[in-house]
């Protein structure tokens, strides 16, 4: 689903003392399918911006075209909330209803969708997070752990089937096991599904295993915006921006400027290990090989050398 | 956004108001509030607005902030005003059919309502030159002596510490949980009132449901620093009363004899 | 000498005696010397979070004993001791500040304990001063950063002047800044003023700047030891669920493709030095 945002700014308690400006003249495109990271410091905008796409906050300037939907006709913002799922932070504290199915139920309700429609979606979503709905849709949502929580509370936007699915750092707070699980079950929906996905988070090895794109905001403004490995292989640029660069990209930098011959676009650590096993073989570093049986053979790996 | 929000009317400064013991302020608004109701002529009104005026001149609050205190009970004061006027039995003064306006009414109406618009005046000047910190302290200090007959004065003052605490967390949490609920279709603005009212259930629980998690991390927080109630407790915040305390008393106690002689004499 | 803080075979039953009943924590033993920075992880319902509220008295052990700085926290005459020793700082940033000022919040602990009012003015000013807040004395909490306001609530806790501070997930709502600025201002503490730290956390990273890890599963401490031991383990932690840090997943797979690196490297320059060898 296409999403246009053309010269957007945002000023919060305009004419008043505490003014404040979070956003300065954003433009941005989303395409069909995409996958974009959102990156930026605290207060940098990025909050603001995915809530004028869904629609929640007008914005003072500029346009917002949503699926050929023009948020400045007040008309047109209910349709945009429905088509567009998003997901804030700690979704899990949005949770009320007596059970799972009821609370998931409760967004494509508000859509005005029969009965059986209602029930074949729910099932659907709790699915696609991995909840069973026959084990769990009857149980309180407050009785569940704190990664089944928040996947029922997913399941409730995806319910609605958003064409596009905003989801604001949706592994916070989890343990590890819990944020790989969130994280795959949305890898999943993009890679099986199609779905066109913005994921805000400042974790920026989650952004690079997973998004296309990635925008870097800074200050209320898009600073940068590019293909994934392009943006993190900035290093120098995001450190300034006052943002981290993924370690496996660190690494790869470091190397590079230690005179080893590596294309430093890796993004994953599968990736950077066999980058860095093919060079040492190449004997770049003196560490080569030492023996034994190799695991992992560079030309068994699907993507091989180049970068996705 | 809540972030400008700011509990209280409290405008920091260094005036002599300002500096005065806060329960020194909160005991002259005391009696001045109920010394407004033994006024019975015009040279008491006259006593009090010379007394509220040199009080404000004194903060230094700009005179619009103290306006803007009155302004939310405007209408009661119209109301108080227009009742009287035609509700005292007197000496007709204007008639219009078979309502009839008493110069009697008029009087006592204006006398009301300007008791009234002193009364807000003059405990909003307390609340604009006193932080809510020192004002539940003062407030906590003045009735420990009532803590013998069973009053709760430090659970009291803790309660209103952490009300004014959370009041903003609170307000920024409910905006939180409505833009949630209306991106999965929740419309707060339409229908009748049946419906809005139905509407604010996936707001209010998970409301509630966090307030209780906050409450019950709070309690374990305050315990885990060594929380035990009022006993055995000190201040950091000492107050002191100094001499400017003993003036401003002095002249509130000069201030309510007039008023007494005024009325009785 | 004695550790600031152990437990012998330490039990703690969540709803003892009733249908519900979860083994929260299993005859741990573990000892907490003074002076040491010690990271405990573990994924949820692994009892991390349990063992740490042992630690000030917020729990009693329902089988076995802890002792901090040699008092047994059962004894309900010196619990308030136990708490002052052993200060805690928890998750939820907002769900811990008392007061409406970031002075009167940090000024709640030593109030509790009685000090008197002259020195409570002075250990403020210190305690803000260590975790670099003291600009920000006379601010709402309210209108703080995440990581400001739980460098206030360490705050809170130092001017108790403990020995011990308990950081029971601290970090975990902290954007990058934040926990940054946390691990900065606990570290700083642990090296410059001798502070005890027991930092439970989520983040194999922040695990990797401690001195040693405990390594929690199912109520137990399965192993134990310095980072560089604790995660040259791959195979045992993802077991758990739990991961590693980046460095050390990289060193895992370049070992297992045969080149020469240490297990258990945590960080980028060591790596890079590594390999540059």
């Amino acid at each position: 689903m296409p999403v246009t945002v053309g010269g957007v700014s945002h000023t919060y308690l305009e004419k008043t003392p505490f003014e404040a400006r979070a956003l300065v003249d954003v433009s941005l495109e989303v395409a069909d399918g995409e996958f974009v990271g959102i990156i930026g410091p605290t207060g940098s905008g990025k909050s603001t911006l995915i809530q004028i796409i869904d629609g929640l906050i007008r914005p003072t300037a500029g346009r917002v075209v949503v699926d050929g939907l023009d948020l400045s006709v007040k008309a047109n913002l209910r349709e945009v909330r429905r088509r567009v799922g998003l997901i804030f932070q700690y979704p899990e504290h949005q949770l009320f209803e007596e059970t799972v199915t009821a609370d998931v139920a409760f967004g494509p309700k508000n859509l005005g969708l029969p009965e059986g429609e209602v029930a074949e979606r729910v099932r659907e979503a709790l699915r696609l997070v991995g909840l069973d709905p026959d084990r769990i849709g009857p149980r309180s949502p407050f009785a569940l752990s704190g990664g089944q929580m928040r996947r029922a509370a997913i399941a409730g936007v995806l319910a609605m089937r958003p064409r596009l699915l905003i989801l604001d750092e949706p592994a916070a707070g989890l343990d590890p096991r819990g944020r790989e699980e969130i994280l795959g079950y949305v890898r999943r929906l993009h890679k099986d599904l199609r779905q066109t996905v913005v994921l805000v988070s400042h974790h920026m090895e989650d952004v690079a295993r997973l998004a296309d794109r990635v925008v870097v905001m800074h200050r209320g403004k898009v600073v940068m915006d590019g293909p994934t490995a392009e943006v993190f292989t900035a290093g120098d640029r995001l450190r300034e921006l006052g943002l981290r660069v993924p370690a496996v990209t660190e690494l790869m930098l470091r190397l590079k400027e230690r005179g080893w011959p590596l294309a430093t676009d890796a993004l994953t650590i599968e990736e950077a290990a066999r980058r860095i096993i093919a060079a040492a073989r190449a004997g770049a570093g003196r560490s080569g090989p030492a023996g034994g049986a190799p695991d992992e053979r560079p030309g068994e790996s699907p993507t091989g050398g180049g970068h996705r | 956004m809540s972030r400008g929000l700011t509990v209280g009317q409290y405008l920091p400064g260094e005036s002599v108001i300002h500096r005065l013991d806060p329960r020194t302020k909160i005991a002259i608004v005391s009696v001045y509030v109920l010394a407004l109701f033994i006024i019975n002529n015009p040279w008491g009104y006259v006593a009090a607005v010379v007394f509220a005026v040199v009080a404000l001149a004194l903060s230094a609050v700009p005179l619009r902030y103290m306006l803007d205190g009155i302004k939310p009970i405007l209408v009661l004061i119209l109301l108080t005003l227009t009742l009287n006027v035609f509700m005292t039995p007197g000496t007709p003064i204007w008639r219009f059919g078979r309502v009839v306006a008493t110069r009697e009414g008029l009087i006592t109406g204006g006398f009301l309502a300007f008791r009234l618009i002193l009364l807000i005046a003059v405990t909003s000047l307390l609340t604009l030159t006193t932080s809510p910190v020192a004002l539940t302290d003062g407030l906590e200090r003045l009735l420990k002596p009532f803590a013998r007959l069973g009053l709760p004065a430090h659970e009291l003052a803790m309660m209103m510490t952490i009300a004014l605490r959370f009041i903003p967390t609170l307000l920024e949490e409910a905006e939180k949980i409505m833009k949630a609920q209306m991106a999965r279709g929740t419309d707060f603005e339409s229908g009748n009132l049946v419906r809005r009212t139905k509407a604010l259930i996936p707001l209010l629980v998970p409301l509630f449901i966090s307030s209780f998690r906050r409450a019950d991390e709070l309690a374990m927080a305050m315990e885990a620093r060594g929380y035990h109630g009022g006993a055995g407790r000190t201040r950091f915040r000492q107050l002191r009363v100094g001499p400017a305390d003993y003036v401003a008393g002095a002249v509130t106690a000069v201030f309510v004899a007039g008023l007494v002689y005024l009325r009785f004499r | 000498m004695a550790a600031l803080i152990s437990t012998e075979g330490l039990g703690h039953l969540y709803n003892q005696g009733q249908p519900n009943e979860v083994a929260a924590l299993v005859d741990v033993d573990v000892a907490i010397e003074g002076g040491e920075f010690i990271a405990v992880v573990g994924p949820n319902g692994s009892g991390k979070s349990t063992l740490a509220k042992h630690f000030n008295a917020l729990l009693l052990p329902t089988s076995g004993r802890v002792l901090v700085g040699g008092i047994d926290t059962r004894d309900q005459a010196r619990m308030w001791e136990v708490r002052r020793m052993a200060g805690m700082v928890f998750q939820n940033p907002d769900n811990q500040i008392v007061a409406t000022t970031v002075e009167e919040d940090v000024a709640f602990g030593p109030e509790n304990l009685g000090v008197p009012p002259a020195d409570i003015g002075t250990r403020i000013e210190q305690a803000l001063r260590w975790v670099g807040m003291l600009e920000h004395r006379r601010h709402a909490p309210h209108l703080l950063s995440g990581g400001q306001k739980q460098r206030v609530a360490i705050a809170g806790v130092l001017a108790m002047k403990p020995r011990c501070l308990i950081l029971d997930e601290a970090t975990a709502m902290l954007d990058p800044v934040g926990r940054d600025e946390v691990m900065a201002t606990v570290k700083w503490l642990n090296r410059e003023e001798g502070l005890t730290v027991v930092h439970i956390t989520h983040f194999m990273d922040e695990a990797a700047e401690a001195d040693r890890v405990l390594v929690m599963d199912r109520g137990q401490v399965r192993f134990a030891g310095a980072p560089r031991e604790v995660f040259s383990r791959p195979t045992e932690l993802r077991q758990i669920g739990l991961d590693l840090p980046a460095m050390a997943e990289l060193a895992d797979r370049l070992r297992r493709a045969g080149l020469e690196v240490p297990a258990g490297v945590t960080s980028v320059e060591e790596m890079v030095d590594l390999l540059c060898r």
